[in-house]
């Protein structure tokens, strides 16, 4: 019976420690804004230059708070840091206020959870679950709600809703330039590489690890000007770990399958004990997972093998990109990343043109578009550091207010669609790292 | 503390608890939002988010009465609602798609009895190797794209009256079977004490079969009702499935090693209170980190008044 | 009363409550140095209580208890033993996966660590001696004790409870477990500990074995105590009726010599099972109370379940003669209007979470229809509440939980489900263990009635008084098989009966 006690007692004591835990945390968020609305007045200033006519309108007072849901597949560190970028610096700046979900992990959590917001008074889902975008798509439809998801596939089945907004994301095809990049730094030595490319979900019709492994293998064939025996769109969809064959005599091994599974790794870790690969190319985020095999097949043959994987910017990359392997060459050689807030940010701005009712600058024909931002390279510890000043705080956000109230078209009365879509692909590295102020 | 336990010992403790507390919950949420709570629409949510695991936790009700515990009906109703979902996108037959998912239901739940009563497995044990099985079968017949059953079927299906009337009717149903035959009250003797059960000459492998398949049913609807609800079938499909309905079965003051005090109907009472807090807490606008928060005190806090552990008289274990 | 020595334990104004349920009515009692305490009472009439709240497993509700003047009020049964009061309780207190050795030591295993270690040898050499002081030479310390038959456990158990010298031993109903020879060691202890001026208070259903060793007898009767009784006081009929509260007549057997049918109803051919019985054979005729007797390995259980199915009968059958239907299994013998008494009755013969409603019930779920496949609710509870007043079944109502129900009023709700049942044929596995002679007293006119109304009735029993005092017909089973058959009509004798068994 004590025990019992004790225990409710410690619940007790936690939910406490919770609240008040939380309380100061809201505390400093509304202790901020006297600091942060400084810096935005700096930056809208330093735009105001540019677009005169964005000062008529005030979010504040010209719109009813809109109430938004967020939904959220996991609570991943990159979601989380996307949660405080909303949560903390647009809401207050627009008259919004965000509904968070839990980890979505199944299409009905989802649907419970679009229902649960829109009955709380959500206008709008932002949704970065891009799973189940059908039914969501179709849920928020039917409640009469907006609807704006983090996917820049396929969703011809929703395009057409009233008040789907679009997909948002980052452009397929710019991981894919990057990786050639990455190929064509690995390759360009003329040497005679072995290359072994986890192609991960590709067989699965998983449109970005297919166009990913497509670009490295294209790298591949240019750079040794070597023919392929089948057709490259053939070898990268095989479900089982092929040699890709070819007049040249290079070993490139294909190898298909999820990260999480432990076969694939076993596969792997077997094909680099080989001692016949020394270029490791992932179609996507590959590198956490295989950099412990990676590290047992330099050891036991004395020789640097080259990586290169998308990636998430977070401290475990930094790691990665910063430490020596036993070759005295660093652990991951190329990272394809992507920039925190601007994905939340181009989400939002979507979203928020069709809650104030400019749908019509989203879909210009009446179908709803993707609208994507690029990738960015990075080819060492240098660029690395470079990127990693971005997305710190509000002065270095990338996607700011500035760039929201251009993307959104009651503030930027002359918005047009092919312009949102302009300005996101100047978003490369070079202008984002000029923008701050920040390149040398 | 003792107080408490005294009132904890009361017959009819059980039986009102769980009500009270959902009407608890109703009456702060209600308050709490000035009557939104209540909106039409609110209530056809609440309806529709507890209905799946309310279903299926009427019809597992009964295999937990007998002191069984059986935990791949997750895995029962992804194979079964990948099938229906394949029949029809074959046939384009709503009538055949339901029928076949509940057939496969039905059929899969009696195959799991088959094994643990036939073989001497505990229900347990088949349970979980049945459920790698039929989520290894389930994964390789999703295969590479997920399985879409065109979604205006789906909302046509759920606007229609299908789900409550074939609802209500297996309710009833379970209610009548369970409380006013000499099947109810057995399943519940042999949950007890089934050395006793067999020497009151109760015929305990065949009233665990049934027991299994009058759980079919409803874990047969609770998939159909998957179908409508989400359309699309992946491998995560009902994935907490087994975990949501020993939840629901606690909180609807119902223990999940059955015996005497069982009743089919906790389930239902579980799910919906489930379901209220999540959306009520929404509601009223708490944040989401501390949602979960208090929804697991709230659980622990019922989860221990629903308990039953009995101060006896002395149970002489020494030390 | 006779004053022995000097008051060790006193007792004050003790209350204990389960619920709604009084166990125990403001006690007061003493116990002194170097006298031998009987308690004695029915059935739930607070015996095992008083003595686990001495000994520190369950705190009593009200009241004051003082040990060596000082107040005394212990949290754990460790926490008592370590003080000198030490207890040996009914059920197993053994752990079966560890060796005798640790069983003995238990929880006071720090005293042969040796760094992290412990010290098995020094450990099992101790235990050994433990043992022998107890005069127990024939047991191994360093044997598993799941390698012990249930005595021998008993006796580890003993050994162990002594090994931390008690002041105070308290003894809870554990005779019955234990051979004669086992009870000879017991009693020796005993008288031991109360000629070196210790105390012991020993607790039994056996009357005679109370009047022989102990010098006072504490009679309780519905949580109050009645009555303490010195040795020269002690006479069986006076405890007795103070026990009940009535008056008990010094034989409560039948004493007609009335005949049975020829009709055979049961009968067993040459049935073998997997251990126990070999070719057994056996008729069992209308009307005819069949009193099986004999050590309890004799086979006697054994033979009780497979005549009702519960035990595989790998060769030979059991058949019901009227409908010629051989019993392969319980379900077919409840079916022909069996019905069987387990002497494990908590386990086996109720739903001890299930009020008695729902016991009573479970023998009725066919015979209470309204229109198939429904129950009839009225006739349910008609089938219930005749048993619980013809059988005087003491409980606050039908929907009271069997397990707040004293020992002999469960064995009356069992006895109910038969009944209720209408059983033509019963099997009786040790009936009347563990209860009270008032309850005895009425399952034996039940018995009696039963078999006039023409029922057929096995009695399996290890208490040869009542296999005499109620069989029409006596069998002694030694090894598996019949050793000897007697006949009411030719008088029975227990000493005749004892060189059968042995």
């Amino acid at each position: 019976m004590k025990k019992r006690v004790l225990a409710i007692a410690m619940a007790f004591t936690m939910m406490a420690a919770g609240l008040t835990g939380c309380k100061s945390a809201s505390e400093e968020a509304a202790a901020e804004p006297t600091t942060t609305a400084a810096a935005s007045k700096t930056a809208g200033e330093s735009t105001a230059g540019q677009t005169t006519q964005s000062v008529s309108y005030d979010h504040a007072t010209d719109h009813e708070k809109f109430k938004i849901g967020l939904a959220f597949a996991d609570m991943s560190n990159e979601n989380l840091e996307r949660i405080d970028y909303l949560k903390n610096y647009i809401a207050p700046k627009y008259n919004v206020e965000f509904i968070v979900s839990e980890a979505l992990d199944s299409a009905e959590a989802e649907l419970n959870f679009i229902e649960n917001a829109q009955i709380s008074g959500a206008k709008g889902i932002l949704s970065f679950a891009p799973t189940y975008w059908e039914q969501a798509g179709n849920k928020c439809q039917e409640l009469g709600i907006y609807y704006a998801v983090q996917r820049t596939a396929d969703t011809k089945s929703i395009d057409e809703l009233e008040y789907f907004c679009g997909g948002f994301g980052s452009q397929q095809s710019s991981t894919a330039a990057q990786m050639k990049i990455a190929a064509e730094n690995f390759l360009g030595d003329k040497q005679k590489h072995g290359i072994l490319i986890p192609t991960l979900l590709a067989c699965k019709n998983n449109v970005a690890h297919r166009l990913n492994a497509t670009a490295i293998m294209e790298a591949v064939e240019e750079a040794y000007g070597l023919k392929f025996t089948k057709p490259i769109d053939e070898l990268v969809v095989s479900g089982e770990p092929t040699m890709a064959e070819n007049d040249k005599g290079i070993d490139v091994y294909l190898y298909p399958g999820e990260m999480k599974n432990e076969d694939v790794i076993t596969g792997i870790s077997a094909a680099l004990l080989t001692g016949k690969y020394d270029v490791v190319m992932g179609a996507g985020n590959t590198y956490t997972q295989l950099s412990q095999i990676i590290d047992e097949a330099e050891r036991a043959f004395n020789k640097n093998i080259m990586v290169a994987s998308v990636g998430e910017l977070s401290e475990s990359l930094h790691t990665a990109m910063n430490t020596d392997d036993c070759t005295g060459n660093k652990a991951l050689d190329f990272a394809v990343v992507k920039s925190t807030t601007v994905i939340a940010g181009e989400g939002f701005a979507i979203l928020m043109n069709g809650l104030l009712g400019d749908s019509d600058v989203l879909k210009p024909e009446g179908k709803a578009m993707k609208f994507e931002a690029l990738n960015w390279g990075c080819d060492g510890p240098k660029q690395l550091a470079e990127i990693e000043q971005l997305d710190q705080d509000e002065s270095t956000y990338v996607f700011n207010t500035a760039m929201i109230d251009k993307m959104i078209k009651k503030t930027n009365p002359n918005l047009t669609n092919e312009e949102i879509h302009s300005m996101l692909g100047d978003l490369t590295l070079y202008n984002c790292l000029k923008a701050m102020g920040l390149t040398q | 503390m003792k107080q408490l336990t005294k009132i904890k010992e009361n017959r009819y403790f059980l039986e009102v608890f769980p009500f009270a507390i959902l009407f608890l919950l109703l009456l702060v949420f209600g308050l709490g939002t000035g009557g939104r709570f209540f909106a039409k629409a609110n209530l056809t949510g609440i309806f529709n988010q507890a209905l799946i695991t309310a279903t299926a936790t009427i019809g597992i009700a009964f295999i937990y009465t007998t002191g069984n515990l059986d935990i791949s009906i997750g895995a029962v109703i992804a194979l079964a609602a990948t099938v229906g979902g394949k029949i029809y996108l074959a046939t384009e037959n709503v009538v055949i798609m339901i029928l076949v998912t509940l057939l496969i239901c039905l059929a899969l739940m009696a195959w799991n009895s088959t094994l643990s009563v036939s073989l001497h497995i505990k229900t347990t044990t088949a349970a979980i190797v049945m459920m790698q099985i039929y989520k290894a079968i389930q994964e390789s017949l999703v295969g590479a794209v997920d399985l879409a059953v065109p979604f205006a079927i789906c909302s046509a299906l759920e606007k229609s009256s299908f789900r409550i009337v074939t609802l209500l009717m297996y309710m009833i149903l379970a209610i009548v079977i369970y409380n006013f035959t000499p099947f109810g009250r057995a399943i519940r003797f042999i949950g007890g004490n089934e050395n006793c059960a067999t020497q009151s000459g109760l015929r305990k492998s065949t009233y665990i079969r049934l027991s299994f398949l009058i759980a079919g049913v409803g874990v047969g609807l609770s998939a159909v009702y998957t179908i409508i609800r989400v359309g699309t079938i992946t491998t995560s499909t009902a994935g907490s499935m087994g975990m949501d309905v020993m939840l629901a079965t606690v909180l609807g003051g119902m223990s999940i090693f059955g015996g005497d005090r069982s009743k089919c109907y906790a389930g239902v009472l579980g799910a919906i209170t489930v379901v209220v807090l999540n959306k009520g807490l929404l509601m009223m606008g708490v944040d989401n980190s501390l949602v979960q928060g208090i929804r697991g005190i709230l659980f622990l806090l019922l989860v221990y008044l629903n308990s039953e552990r009995p101060d006896v008289l002395p149970t002489r274990k020494q030390f | 009363m006779r004053e022995k020595g000097e008051v060790v334990l006193e007792v004050r104004n003790m209350c204990k409550n389960f619920g709604s349920t009084i166990a125990l009515n403001h006690v007061d009692f003493q116990i002194r140095k170097g006298e031998i305490r009987g308690l004695i009472g029915e059935n739930g009439s607070g015996k095992s209580t008083v003595s686990s709240i001495i000994a520190g497993m369950q705190p009593a509700t009200d009241g004051e208890m003082f040990y060596h003047g000082k107040p005394w009020k212990p949290k754990t049964m460790l926490e008592a033993a370590k003080a000198g009061i030490g207890m040996i309780v009914q059920e197993a207190g053994t752990i079966e996966n560890i060796t005798v050795a640790e069983n003995i030591f238990l929880g006071n295993a720090a005293d042969f660590l040796k760094g992290p270690f412990v010290n098995r040898k020094a450990m099992t050499k101790a235990a050994e001696k433990a043992l022998t002081d107890c005069g127990i030479d024939y047991i191994n310390a360093s044997y598993p004790t799941r390698l012990l038959d249930m005595q021998k456990r008993k006796l580890v158990e003993i050994a162990k409870v002594m090994s931390l010298n008690p002041e105070i031993l308290i003894v809870d109903e554990t005779t019955t477990a234990l051979s004669q020879r086992g009870r000879d060691i017991l009693y020796k202890i005993m008288h031991k500990l109360a000629d070196a001026g210790k105390s012991v208070m020993i607790i039994s259903h056996d009357m005679e074995e109370m009047m022989t060793h102990c010098d006072v007898l504490t009679i309780l009767r519905d949580g109050e105590i009645i009555d303490n009784l010195d040795k020269k006081d002690f006479e069986d009929s006076k405890i007795k009726k103070l026990m009940v509260g009535r008056e008990i007549q010094g034989n409560y057997y039948r004493n007609d010599n009335d005949t049975w049918s020829d009709e055979v109803v049961l009968k067993a051919n040459y049935i073998t099972t997997l251990n126990d019985l070999m070719c057994f054979n056996l008729e069992l005729h209308k009307g005819e109370i069949l009193g099986i007797g004999g050590l309890s390995d004799c086979g006697m259980h054994a033979l009780g379940r497979a005549l009702y199915g519960l035990d595989e009968v790998i060769d030979g059958e059991v058949v019901l003669t009227e409908t010629n239907t051989v019993v392969k299994d319980s379900i077919i013998a409840f079916q022909h209007g069996m019905g069987y008494v387990s002497k494990n009755r908590d386990s086996e013969s109720l739903e001890l979470m299930a009020p008695v409603k729902e016991n009573i019930q479970s023998t009725g779920y066919w015979k209470n229809i309204w229109k198939k496949p429904l129950i009839d609710f009225k006739k349910e509870k008609k089938y219930v509440t005749d048993q619980v007043e013809s059988l005087s079944i003491k409980c606050r109502d039908i929907n009271q939980p069997v397990r707040f129900l004293s020992g002999g009023n469960k064995q009356k709700v069992v006895f109910g489900k038969w009944i209720a049942a209408d059983s033509s044929i019963l099997i009786l596995d040790c009936p009347t263990r563990g209860v009270d002679v008032g309850v005895k007293a009425a399952m034996y006119q039940l018995m009696y009635e039963m078999k006039k109304q023409g029922k057929a009735i096995i009695m399996i029993s290890e208490e040869l008084p009542e296999l005499i005092g109620m069989s029409d017909r006596l069998l002694i089973m030694r090894d598996g098989a019949v050793s000897g058959e007697f006949y009411r009509k030719d008088g029975l004798n227990e000493h005749d009966l004892i060189n059968y068994m042995i």
